[in-house]
């Protein structure tokens, strides 16, 4: 009986030291818990996990001649159409919240690795996870469709759409909803050489400084709808860079916000702001409704 | 009765065995200045595994509050004059943190960033997987590498991402997985204007040559030299 409890007491004394040590040791990697079925043009379809796009959980579209980065986890089902070869395709993406969204995706077509690639270029842009069988690719070229799984529980993540005046320095006003800084719903600004971003949903209004208006970089004043101040300065510049083309020049100078009005597509440049007052809008709410 | 001392002495050893595995667990094989030091007390860490690339931007927010907790800033801008590698630290970037939910956000070359969230854990390593790589551009006038600025485009040429110099040192610039394009419009001194693609994945580099002269010349080339009589 004393043996017995002798041993267990070892037994004990071992076990405490193997997990103190698995626990001090262990050691993990950030959740992808993102499934999909992958669909692709001969009809197989292929059960993946940790799915992501080139090791990214965003997509790059073009939509309305814009480039988007859209977050997978906002995705449902996406379609791709075209011809197999193409460099470009047309994608619809049916979101989670309803809406469906249709635009092109650059596929790679039938490039081949760039000579220059160290490290064993690859080409073409792909889609990753695993299988059964073990590691996954597919490039875009061999997709017909892509429904995406996202993780039980998972609340549908709801789009902003966001709504604002805004002022111009001359002092005209402007209504404009899905109001977007360089196709992003957050404002990209400078402390100091460190980026940061401010999120527009999360902002009741920016002012910008008068006295920068000629200057590269404006200064500005973010006031969040909790009341938390932010100031930081913003590239609001109007010089054509050596390699520019007219059509990224002027979408660079002048289209830094984009939205819609009710006349139809509205852009500006950062240099003619004076301030943008955003409107506590309803989440997933439809612009289109007025 | 001589088997009590026996017992005490086992159940000494074992627990002394215990402690020894506990603290080979916390250092991690970190003593003697080699690897990260032991994690903080009531703190865990996040490691940055960004494809052996072990310096960037970044900063970190917490997820409850919103603020930022966290900032490091090693590399100058892509279009600095004066940005040159100053060489690569040995290990990941790591951060010890307080147990939470966090925003992890590093800042490329470009005005794309690479958000990953995570969640720490008290006492455990979080790797961060953030899919970045990393391409050099140089650039010769005649047989001397140039400084000169030059765009990364989109993949479309439709929008440019971000701007860089040059540089006549080792010089990498950092930008998120994909494809993109740079331009060279250097017509007033070199009268090229030059537009390459660059494809970047993670772990791997790119190196781009515009002007490049001929290479030297190499063993058994007939240069004239070292011949026999």
């Amino acid at each position: 009986m004393k043996r017995a409890m002798l041993q267990s007491g070892y037994a004990f004394a071992l076990l405490c030291g193997l997990l103190a040590m698995g626990w001090g040791v262990e050691a993990h990697a950030e959740p992808n818990s993102l499934k999909a079925t992958v669909i692709d043009r001969y009809g197989n379809q292929h059960q993946v996990e940790r799915f992501s796009y080139q090791g990214r959980q965003e997509l790059e579209v073009y939509i309305e001649d814009q480039r988007r980065i859209i977050p997978l986890s906002l995705i449902g089902r996406i379609r791709f159409d075209g011809e197999h070869g193409d460099e470009v395709l047309a994608v619809s993406m049916f979101m989670r919240s309803g809406k469906r969204e249709s635009g092109t995706i650059l596929s790679g077509g039938g490039a081949a690795p760039h000579q220059d690639a160290v490290g064993g270029g690859s080409s073409g842009r792909r889609f990753t996870g695993v299988t059964t069988l073990g590691p996954f690719f597919i490039l875009v070229n061999d997709v017909r469709e892509i429904i995406l799984r996202h993780p039980e529980g998972e609340g549908v993540p709801k789009e902003q759409i966001l709504k604002a005046t805004i002022i111009t320095l001359e002092g005209r006003r402007f209504e404009v909803v899905d109001l977007r800084f360089r196709g992003k719903q957050r404002l990209d600004f400078f402390r100091g050489r460190n980026k940061r971003f401010i999120p527009l949903g999360k902002v009741e209004k920016i002012d910008f400084d008068d006295s920068g208006a000629a200057e590269e970089y404006r200064p500005i004043t973010a006031t969040y709808w909790n009341g938390r101040t932010v100031m930081g300065t913003v590239n609001a510049s109007t010089v054509r860079l050596s390699g520019e083309t007219d059509k990224s020049f002027y979408e660079r100078v002048n289209a830094a916000l984009v939205g819609k009005t009710e006349s139809g597509l509205f852009t500006m440049g950062m240099h003619h702001i004076k301030q943008i007052r955003f409107h506590s809008v309803e989440e997933g709410e439809d612009p289109t409704n007025k | 009765m001589r088997t009590k001392p026996l017992r005490i002495s086992c159940m000494v050893s074992a627990l002394l065995l215990a402690v020894a595995l506990v603290g080979c667990a916390t250092t991690g094989g970190s003593s003697g200045g080699y690897g990260p030091p032991p994690i903080a007390e009531g703190k865990g860490r996040l490691m940055l595994e960004a494809g052996g690339i072990n310096e960037v931007n970044f900063y970190v927010l917490d997820n409850e509050t919103g603020d930022e907790v966290y900032s490091e800033t090693p590399r100058s801008a892509a279009s600095s004059p004066i940005g040159y590698e100053t060489g690569y630290g040995s290990l990941p970037q790591f951060v010890d943190l307080s147990p939470g939910s966090y925003l992890v956000v590093v800042n490329t070359d470009i005005e794309d960033s690479v958000e990953k969230e995570v969640e720490i854990r008290m006492g455990q390593e979080t790797y961060a997987t953030i899919p970045i790589g990393r391409f050099q551009l140089i650039f010769f006038e005649g047989t001397e590498r140039r400084q000169v600025p030059f765009l990364i485009y989109d993949y479309n040429l439709r929008t440019v991402l971000g701007r860089g110099m040059t540089s006549t040192e080792v010089r990498y610039f950092i930008v998120p997985t994909g494809e993109y394009k740079v331009r060279i419009e250097n017509l007033a001194s070199s009268g090229r204007d030059e537009i390459r693609p660059v494809q970047v994945n993670m772990g791997q580099t790119q190196n781009i040559m515009i002007g490049e002269t001929s290479s030297p010349a190499q063993p058994g080339d007939e240069s004239g030299e070292g011949e026999q009589p």
